[in-house]
């Protein structure tokens, strides 16, 4: 029985026919079969949120079939802060989340089972909670921040992220997401760590040759307004998913969403509009949406750093 | 003597003819007068030299006397041995006067041939015991011939005894390497072998690998003692590790060498290549190597269809561990203690026995070598003299210095002076493995860890293409697995060692720390 990817955006999630998500085909043989996705876009579109509702989508499927897979979020322009706030916003952790119609496990997850974004940071020389995070069985969603230290060659690094959380035996697939593509070129260079000059597609050919058995890949892309050419990364990833945001003659700005490639899988063709609401949520009765948090009360934010990483439903379900 | 043994004339070359006897030589030299002729003349322009003539030619007083002996039963116990004399660049007529290797009271020692039994045994065994003086004129080469009556086809070691005199003449007096073209006779066919001599044993023997006769005489798949010889599996060995059950403070070796026999050898089946051990000093890179080589040994001589021993030759600087039977408490064994562990062993120490790492490799393509082993490969030179002979389709087991997996090989790659991925591709291919060593200690336990990078499908495809970055150590160890981590090792190894728990986690968590770091 094939495997379903999902964003948990039901209208998204549509587009990709009547498998509603993409599809993943099962293996001829033991391993698992894996997938990548690119999300495509200029900035400020709304990549990064899409990338983390497909990370925190497919720890909540992992978490409620009760598999063993890591989920890892490796961000390279995303701080922890901004993504946690996302996070929060959307109650992507699944407390509070309107259970998504339609969908193989609609329950929602017991309190037991929700999850948060845990962040770490690479400290070469130094032991650091990544070996940790890697070892242990977590249901978390593992953001690993980039950005806070750099690790000399972070092509590299992820590489050897990538095999250190391959398991033994292939239970259920890891998912890496890379947030963006274009931080790890920038830090890195064109030459490796061993000072071998590398192309960018064959960075990305290692990295989803090395991610083939046991872990899926989402990069995120950002490209310029403009740009209309086939990066490494679309040329490779079977489903490209590209994000636009266009400007109508009286200056509203309308974000536009289009599939570009779903290898072996009808889709929906052609741009389609979509709008990023405000988090506030939807009241649990009336005409909210279903992808939104329910909301008892107005929303309250807080600085407590001491709460980073828990969610923050809009509601309380305590 | 001379009806029994007809004077050997070489298949061609400089020295022209050869006598067994001297009487024969002198006649020969009269005859075509040019050897002892040119000898004596061109030694006596050198007076140093010719205080060291001792009897040769018509300059010297006293006469060689070259003794020989039967050995046992017809045809198969009778070995002659006999040293040549030679002329440097006697073929251009140039160069320092001949040779003066003479031999004074030549005898032969037989063992009792009860014991042994096999062609090689034989040949090996009937080691000749006796004096010969040597010059120090420079001369890389010295004739050997042997005349001995044992069928073509077989391969075999003759051990030397070379006697006081190679101490009282000086270490440096000696030639690095005895070279030459063998022929081998019969009493009823003349066949032509080839072989070469070398010193080995720190100088105290010659080691003389023959491969006799001809191809089309050459036996097919001849047992080595007439029956499987997997019915008599070599004996344990002073190379082979094993496990200490007893020992509570260190991971023993034993396991880490069950762990690496596992894992290093090539999945396709051939054993060809360089395997090489890299760590710091003690790290136990050369007990590791050594023990690798003799599951190597076991395992070709396991095989059952050669015709000789598995025959290892070690260049090491010095030597660390000379091979003998495990049950053998003398630590520096001589060629008869050997025979019973079936194994043909040339130790070469660098210095005393060979000059360099390059003539050491260059005299074992002539040695007909199962496995050539290198301890501490420490110069470009030598690592290029290495991989030369890595790639002519033997076993090479070499141990170097080098803080991690990478930086090894990376040492390798600018000894062969790679630039391009087309030569960085030839120089993989030529490597079989490659191990790093690393110890983890942790209060009062330590632990060799290793990690290995090893040619399978697409190991040398990836390490073409993607450089060092495709050398990513996995945690697992399935056939398309080109770098094993040292996680891996770690899991496997601990709990096979029964380590304490808690330095068990530690050293885990150590382990995958240096795998994420490339270390």
């Amino acid at each position: 029985m094939s495997d379903v990817l999902t964003f948990g955006i039901p209208t998204l999630d549509g587009l990709f026919g009547a498998a509603r998500g993409i599809e993943v085909s099962p293996a001829n043989n033991n391993s698992a079969t894996t997938t990548s996705v690119c999300l495509v876009g200029p900035t400020g579109v709304g990549k990064s949120i899409m990338a983390l509702h497909f990370a925190a989508q497919y720890a909540r499927r992992r978490n409620a079939d009760a598999k063993q897979a890591h989920v890892w979020y490796a961000s390279t322009d995303l701080g922890f802060d901004k993504a946690n706030a996302i996070w929060r916003a959307f109650a992507l952790g699944d407390r509070g989340r309107a259970p998504t119609p339609f969908e193989d496990s609609p329950r929602p997850l017991e309190k037991s089972q929700s999850f948060n974004l845990v962040p770490t940071v690479p400290e070469p020389g130094a032991a650091t909670e990544v070996e940790l995070l890697i070892n242990q069985k977590s249901k978390d969603v593992i953001f690993l921040d980039l950005n806070a230290s750099t690790t000399g060659d972070l092509w590299d690094y992820l590489y050897r992220i990538l095999v250190a959380l391959e398991p033994e035996k292939a239970d259920h697939p890891n998912l890496l997401v890379i947030d963006a593509v274009e931080g790890l070129e920038v830090l890195a260079g064109e030459l490796d760590v061993f000072g071998e000059r590398r192309t960018r597609r064959s960075r990305i050919t290692q990295l989803l040759r090395t991610a083939r058995d046991h872990t899926h890949v989402l990069l995120v892309e950002e490209v310029s307004r403009r740009s209309r050419g086939s990066s490494p990364e679309q040329y490779l990833a079977d489903t490209v998913v590209r994000l636009r945001r266009r400007l109508s003659s009286h200056g509203y700005s309308r974000r536009t969403l289009e599939i570009l490639k779903a290898r072996a899988q009808s889709h929906v063709r052609g741009e389609h509009a979509f709008v990023i609401r405000d988090g506030k949520g939807s009241p649990p009765t009336g005409s909210g949406y279903a992808d939104d948090p329910q909301h008892f009360t107005l929303a309250i934010k807080t600085n407590d750093t001491s709460q980073a990483g828990k969610p923050q439903a809009y509601g309380s379900f305590e | 003597m001379g009806a029994h043994f007809p004077a050997i004339v070489r298949a061609g070359g400089w020295a022209a003819r050869r006598t067994i006897s001297t009487a024969a030589r002198t006649s020969q030299s009269s005859a075509n007068g040019s050897p002892s002729t040119r000898t004596a003349a061109s030694a006596a322009g050198h007076g140093k030299w010719r205080r060291r003539q001792c009897c040769a030619g018509p300059a010297c007083r006293k006469k060689a006397r070259i003794g020989w002996t039967r050995l046992g039963p017809e045809p198969y116990n009778s070995l002659k041995s006999w040293f040549g004399v030679g002329e440097k660049n006697a073929r251009s007529g140039r160069g320092q006067p001949a040779n003066l290797v003479r031999h004074r009271n030549l005898r032969v020692r037989t063992l009792p041939p009860t014991i042994y039994s096999g062609w090689h045994a034989m040949a090996r065994l009937h080691a000749v015991q006796g004096a010969c003086r040597v010059t120090r004129g420079g001369m890389a080469s010295r004739r050997i011939q042997l005349t001995y009556n044992l069928p073509a086809g077989d391969d075999f070691t003759v051990y030397v005894r070379t006697g006081d005199l190679m101490q009282q003449w000086g270490v440096r007096s000696l030639p690095a390497t005895i070279d030459d073209v063998f022929e081998t006779a019969d009493a009823h066919q003349r066949v032509v072998g080839r072989g070469l001599a070398c010193r080995c044993y720190r100088g105290g023997y010659y080691s003389i690998s023959i491969r006799a006769g001809e191809a089309r005489h050459r036996s097919k798949n001849k047992p080595l003692t007439g029956e499987s010889a997997t019915d008599n599996p070599l004996p344990d060995t002073s190379w082979d590790l094993a496990a200490d059950p007893k020992n509570k403070s260190r991971l023993d070796l034993g396991h880490v060498v069950t762990s690496l026999n596992d894992t290093v050898w090539s999945l396709e089946g051939h054993n060809d290549g360089a395997l090489i051990v890299f760590g710091r000093t003690n790290s136990g890179k050369s007990k590791i190597a050594r023990a690798l080589t003799a599951k190597y040994l076991r395992h070709e001589a396991s095989r059952g269809a050669r015709n000789r021993n598995v025959h290892v030759v070690t260049v090491e600087d010095p030597v660390e561990e000379f091979l003998r039977p495990r049950d053998q408490k003398d630590s520096h064994p001589t060629p008869e203690l050997l025979a019973t562990s079936r194994i043909d062993y040339t130790p070469r120490e660098l210095g005393r026995d060979v000059r360099t790492v390059r003539n050491a490799m260059r005299d074992a393509l002539r040695q007909t070598p199962d496995a050539v082993y290198v301890g501490e490969v420490r110069s470009d030179r030598d690592w290029r003299d290495v991989f030369h002979f890595a790639g002519t389709g033997h076993l090479l087991v070499a141990t170097a210095h080098a803080s991690s997996l990478v930086e090894g090989m990376r040492q390798v790659m600018r000894a062969m002076r790679v630039t391009t991925k087309a030569e960085r591709g030839a120089v993989a291919r030529r490597l079989l493995s490659v191990v790093h060593l690393r110890r983890f200690p942790h209060e009062n336990y330590t632990a060799q860890i290793p990690t290995v990078w090893r040619r399978c499908a697409a190991a040398v495809s990836t390490l073409v293409t993607e450089g060092f970055g495709s050398v990513l150590p996995m945690n697992r160890n399935d056939e398309d697995v080109a770098c094993i981590g040292r996680r891996w090792y770690a899991r496997s190894l601990l709990t096979a060692g029964n380590a304490p728990e808690n330095a068990k986690n530690a050293i885990e968590q150590a382990a995958l720390r240096e795998d994420l770091q490339g270390l």
